[in-house]
């Protein structure tokens, strides 16, 4: 080493660029975070005074009609009034906007930290392939059960098993899709790309749908080749936004089908009914125990009836029902005794003022007979029974309406250019409504269906379920509709924003769900934190106490290294998350190990070649210097420099780091980020560890600080024997 | 140099025979725990590699799992698993559908079964079967990927694949140990605690590193020298000093053939070979004893820190620290006891051609010699001639045969003295 003062040199200059970089880096996180903290006190301020939750404050802001909002939902009696609030809104605009702007170049809260939700979902391919076919057949689904089958259980791609499970089963495939002339191979990769877009497409919706929920910083990506991952951070009510995403939303307006029909088709049911029980009963008569304890018939005679008694051996239905749903728990339903026998199919239902109504216990009951193969043999071709989506109370129980219509969609979602939630007026005043706005040819088509139909009913379905079913009183030229029936306006909102984003091309199914609450990702944060206080506190405690003065240049250096590694975060604009944080926790333990191997070794140099002793005077600080640098960079040996930690330390830690990587790669959420964290530590560790500890020895050891301060030989003795490291034992013999 | 000497304390390659024991030791343990249930006590996987759904609900008042059960009992997931996780308000309900709806058809009933004991939702994991089986897959594959990018960095480093062989099976070594306590503890096998395991090879490897590269360097040290002389003075029985002083004459005398070439050539071969391995084993001794302080100081701190981390931490990171807890203590072990005695394995066989280079009967029956290149490097390794002599040593040690012979003399006899009298004992 030169003898002049190397402490201004390409070394110190870059660690000054670092600190002023990591400095740079870390303001916005900070700004952030206070911001952050500061729009929390309006929130609650408003949410106080209205009856507005944070969720829809978050949205309203990210809308825009924040304003109008508190205007239309406050609520007096806090000392506030509404000019107060006014304020605090456009103060909270402000500050959100600098939220946003900052937002971007901070460190990012994983979901673990600050709540939220992770979810992965499955676009429904089988699904999709239906709604793509030309027609569908018994054959065709039983192919495609087992195709479903085998793509679950074998992890096999969708589309090879497509044709060969086609072939097994004897189906050609442009018998169902395409053009009859098209081959096999030809089909598939049609079918392929439908996918692909169908993918595309869903995403293209979620990314709407999810655009108006306020989150900051949603993440939509798609994995794979029919996955789509989302994560949404500090939501409050996970399930409405769930309820959000993961609704197809397939709107369609279909006329009811004409009540002479629907009679007949009834009857045709209880017919069929009537056959099957007769059957059944003469196979083994003593099954059917009916259980006559039941809750006294106010509108009906009502028995209590195990579903098996009316299904005999449930020969009826094919038992692939889902085995996880609630509904098979209770294998009961009620039925009209009097009529049991007669008309069994009418028996489970009910008459609600001209319409037929299904007992809340009996709609899986009545679901399965709509869905057995006889029944469906005699349903005529161009009708469906479908369900409305929610019960209704009639005295003591709940029904749901059952409604017959016509297949054929007269209008479908994409044909609206608009909607909107807004409180309803005449019959529905005081009521939460969605109106629509229809596109101009959607509006032509409108007006000509409702002219047609004048007395009769259309049923608004979405997915397959009808929201309402109004009856048309006149033509409707405006291209205006509305869906009425919403519980509340939260559920208005939900519903316009599906109808605005669009309806997803196939359902889609959460395959993976990570939640936090929001109380957890705090705590987490706190116990974190405050372990990482403590710890840090012990480890530089050990390390003062044991190195004395050096212990002092590794603290500062971890101290720096911890800065570096959140300034390392902020800048990549990376995650932290819980494994994340005990990852930096780990790092604190790990970096000391980098100091410690260099102190030991500078301590052993030391015992070797004892500044105090071998030389006198002057050269004590010359000797501890080569010391040092013999300790980092090892002792120059004919042409070769043996013996550094430097080597040591950059194998050890490049093996950490393949594992890091590996982690990274293996990569969700969390644990990417623990991953991320971990890469990071370790490489501001090494910097820290070997540029910036040696430069702070450096300057200890400086000429300079040897003429000022260590003048004397006492105090250099003292020093060095003493202080530097603490004590080490010489082996030159006195 | 005495001095240094007295650095081995501890010769912790006798007891390398005992490496293995410790997880020799769990894994009958384990067996018997396996058996004994008949293959019912199986690795507690969490949801995340099994499938299914975890929910941890924070009630307002404290509530009994009795309750839970009973309430949910009604919809048919009563035998679910249900527990307390940490304070009596909090609990756990695991169970084995992994279907998006169940978390909130789970949470209505207990809304409705405890109307005055509203909860909250703390944290949610629903993991679909299919998902389970994928990351159960890449879990498996990420370590194997880690441990074969490690052997490969750890082969070309070191350039030796007896350095890569002892690292990594010191990894499988600290993997398996941990997984086993896992298994007898009944602890859930979640995505973190992969991570830790991935930490834990990391921590690990660090600290076999540390060893290894102490042992590179010793090999060119002055240092070996006194370990040199030190073996020689145990295998001969005579004073260290004694030893001491022939050492320093042969080098004295002869600096171009290393002093190891003189010893060599009037000791039988069997000999040699328990010669040549003690020494390794000393060198190693002496190198993980050289870095003991800092193997005990670093394994102290990291522990203090992730045992602060699982006591205040929260219940959440309480597996991912307890695995890094036993991490920390089974991978200093392993780079002790396991790692630094695989770099023993080979010396037995790569002993022998340094004998037949040099040995003047062994020349008498092969009399064209021509050493393969990767043999003089072996024997340059293992006999612990520094670098830069190892190839005029090799080179002298054929051609200045017949001079040094006179100058060999006398020292022969002195040797063959040395010889009887270890013949002896």
């Amino acid at each position: 080493m030169s003898k002049k003062n190397n402490f201004f040199n390409f070394r110190s200059a870059i660690i000054l660029v670092a600190v002023i970089l990591s400095v740079v880096a870390i303001m916005p996180t900070y700004q952030l975070y206070h911001d952050k903290k500061q729009a929390e006190d309006y929130f609650n301020e408003i949410s106080l005074n209205t009856t507005l939750t944070q969720d829809d404050i978050k949205a309203a802001l990210s809308v825009g009609n924040l304003e109008l909002l508190v205007r239309d939902t406050f609520k007096a009696g806090n000392g506030k009034t509404v000019d107060d609030l006014v304020t605090d809104v456009e103060a909270l605009s402000k500050l959100d906007g600098k939220i946003l702007q900052n937002e971007p170049k901070a460190i990012k809260l994983g979901l673990d930290l600050q709540g939220g939700t992770y979810l992965v979902y499955e676009v429904d391919l089988p699904q999709l392939l239906v709604n793509l076919t030309k027609e569908t057949n018994n054959r065709f689904e039983t192919a495609l059960q087992i195709i479903i089958d085998r793509v679950n259980s074998e992890n096999e791609d969708f589309f090879e098993v497509l044709p060969q499970v086609f072939t097994e089963q004897g189906l050609q495939l442009n018998h169902f899709f395409g053009r009859k002339s098209d081959s096999d191979s030809d089909i598939i990769n049609g079918l392929k790309d439908e996918a692909e877009d169908a993918v595309e497409r869903t995403l293209e919706v979620l990314r709407n749908r999810i655009d108006q929920f306020g989150v900051s910083e949603p993440s939509i990506t798609k994995q794979g080749n029919r996955r789509i991952v989302v994560e949404l951070a500090g939501i409050h009510d996970i399930e409405r936004a769930k309820n959000i995403i993961g609704t197809t939303a397939l709107l369609e307006f279909q006329m009811e089908s004409a009540p002479e029909v629907i009679t007949a088709v009834r009857n045709e049911i209880n017919r069929v009914m009537k056959r099957k029980l007769a059957k059944a009963e003469d196979l083994d008569a003593e099954d059917t125990a009916v259980d006559s304890s039941t809750a006294p018939a106010k509108i009906r005679k009502d028995t209590e009836v195990s579903l098996e008694s009316i299904f005999g051996e449930s020969s009826i239905v094919t038992e692939k029902e889902d085995s996880d749903s609630t509904a098979a728990a209770d294998p009961t339903v009620l039925i009209d005794e009097e009529v049991f026998s007669e008309r069994p199919f009418d028996a489970l239902l009910a008459d609600l003022g001209g319409d037929i109504g299904v007992p809340t216990k009996n709609v899986r009951a009545v679901e399965r007979i709509l869905n057995s193969p006889e029944v469906q043999e005699i349903l005529p071709a161009d009708t469906e029974f479908l369900f409305f989506n929610r019960p209704q109370r009639y005295g003591e129980q709940e029904f749901y309406r059952l409604y017959m219509v016509k297949k054929d969609p007269e209008l479908t979602g994409d044909m609206i250019s608009n909607a909107n939630h807004q409180m309803g007026s005449q019959m529905q005043a005081g009521k939460a409504v969605v109106g629509m706005e229809l596109t101009g040819e959607g509006a032509k088509k409108f007006a000509r269906v409702t002219g047609a139909n004048v007395g009769k009913r259309m049923a608004i379905v979405l997915d397959n379920k009808i929201v309402s079913i109004p009856n048309i009183q006149e033509r409707i030229p405006s291209g205006n509709a509305q869906i009425t029936g919403m519980d509340n306006i939260q559920e208005a909102m939900d519903l316009a924003i599906v109808l605005r984003a669009g309806a997803l091309p196939a359902p889609i199914e959460v395959i993976e769900e990570r939640t936090v609450g929001p109380s957890l990702g705090q705590d987490s944060i706190d116990k974190g934190t405050y372990s990482m206080k403590i710890g840090l506190t012990c480890v530089l405690i050990f390390m003062i106490v044991y190195y004395r003065f050096s212990g002092l240049v590794a603290t500062i250096a971890l101290l720096l290294n911890i800065f570096f590694i959140m300034a390392a975060l902020a800048f990549f604009h990376a995650t932290l998350t819980l494994p994340g944080l005990a990852g930096i926790i780990l790092t604190i333990g790990m970096a000391v190990d980098a100091n410690v191997l260099i102190f030991e070794r500078i301590r052993e140099k030391l015992g070797a070649k004892d500044p105090t002793q071998e030389s006198i005077g002057n050269r004590a600080m010359s000797v501890l210097r080569s010391n040092i640098n013999e300790s980092y960079f090892g002792e120059q040996k004919k042409e070769k420099r043996v013996g550094g930690t430097f080597k040591t330390l950059l194998d050890a830690n490049v093996t950490t780091l393949i594992a890091a990587l590996v982690l990274a790669s293996l990569g969700t959420g969390p644990i990417k980020g623990f991953a991320i964290t971990l890469a990071t530590g370790i490489c501001t560790s090494l910097f820290s560890a070997l540029v910036f500890s040696k430069f702070l020895f450096d300057i200890l050891s400086t000429d300079l600080l040897e003429k000022s301060i260590f003048k004397t030989n006492k105090i250099r003795t003292l020093f060095i024997r003493k202080l530097f490291i603490g004590r080490y034992k010489s082996e030159i013999a006195a | 140099m005495k001095k240094q000497l007295d650095n081995i304390n501890i010769d912790f390659l006798s007891y390398r025979r005992l490496g293995w024991a410790p997880l020799a030791g769990i894994l009958i343990v384990s067996l018997v725990f396996l058996i004994k249930s008949k293959g019912e006590m199986q690795f507690n996987l969490g949801v995340d590699f099994k499938g299914g759904t975890s929910l941890i609900l924070q009630f307002a008042q404290p509530i009994s799992v009795g309750d839970i059960r009973q309430t949910l009992g009604k919809t048919g997931y009563g035998t679910s698993e249900i527990k307390q996780f940490g304070s009596h308000n909090e609990i756990l309900i695991r169970l084995e559908q992994g279907s998006s709806d169940i978390s909130k058809l789970v949470r209505d009933e207990l809304s409705a079964g405890f109307p005055d004991n509203p909860h909250l939702l703390l944290e949610v994991d629903t993991v679909g079967p299919r998902i389970g089986h994928e990351l159960q897959k890449k879990a498996i594959n990420s370590i194997l990927i880690a441990l074969l990018g490690i052997f490969i960095y750890i082969g070309i480093r070191f350039k030796r694949i007896k350095s890569s062989v002892g690292a990594v099976s010191a990894l499988f070594h600290d993997v398996f140990f941990t997984l086993c306590v896992f298994y007898l503890f009944q602890i859930e096998i979640s995505l973190s605690v992969l991570a830790a395991l991935l930490t834990i090879v990391g921590y690990s490897l660090n600290d076999t590193i540390v060893v290894f590269d102490r042992i590179r360097e010793n090999h060119g040290e002055a240092r070996n020298d006194a370990i040199i002389i030190k073996r020689l003075a145990k295998f001969t029985q005579i004073k260290s000093e004694k030893v001491a002083k022939i050492y320093d004459f042969f080098k004295k005398q002869s600096s171009q053939s290393h002093p190891l070439y003189i010893w060599y050539k009037y000791i039988v071969p069997k000999t040699r070979l328990r010669f040549e391995k003690n020494l390794e084993q000393d060198r190693i001794s002496v190198s993980i004893n050289q870095t003991m302080r800092r193997t005990i100081f670093t394994s102290v701190t990291t522990f203090i820190v992730v045992a602060i981390l699982f006591m205040f931490g929260g219940k959440i990171l309480q597996p991912f620290s307890f695995a890094l807890m036993i991490g920390v203590i089974v991978g200093t072990y392993s780079s002790i006891f396991i790692a630094s005695p695989a770099l023993l394995l080979k010396t037995e066989i790569k002993a022998y051609p340094i004998l037949e280079v040099s040995d003047g009967k062994a020349k008498d029956k092969k009399p064209a010699i021509k050493p393969a290149p990767t043999v003089v490097h072996e024997a340059r390794v293992n006999a612990g001639i520094p670098e830069s002599e190892a190839a005029s040593s090799q080179h002298a040690a054929i051609s200045t045969e017949q001079s040094s012979q006179a100058v060999t003399q006398q020292k022969k006899k002195k040797k063959k003295k040395k010889k009887k009298r270890s013949g002896r004992r």
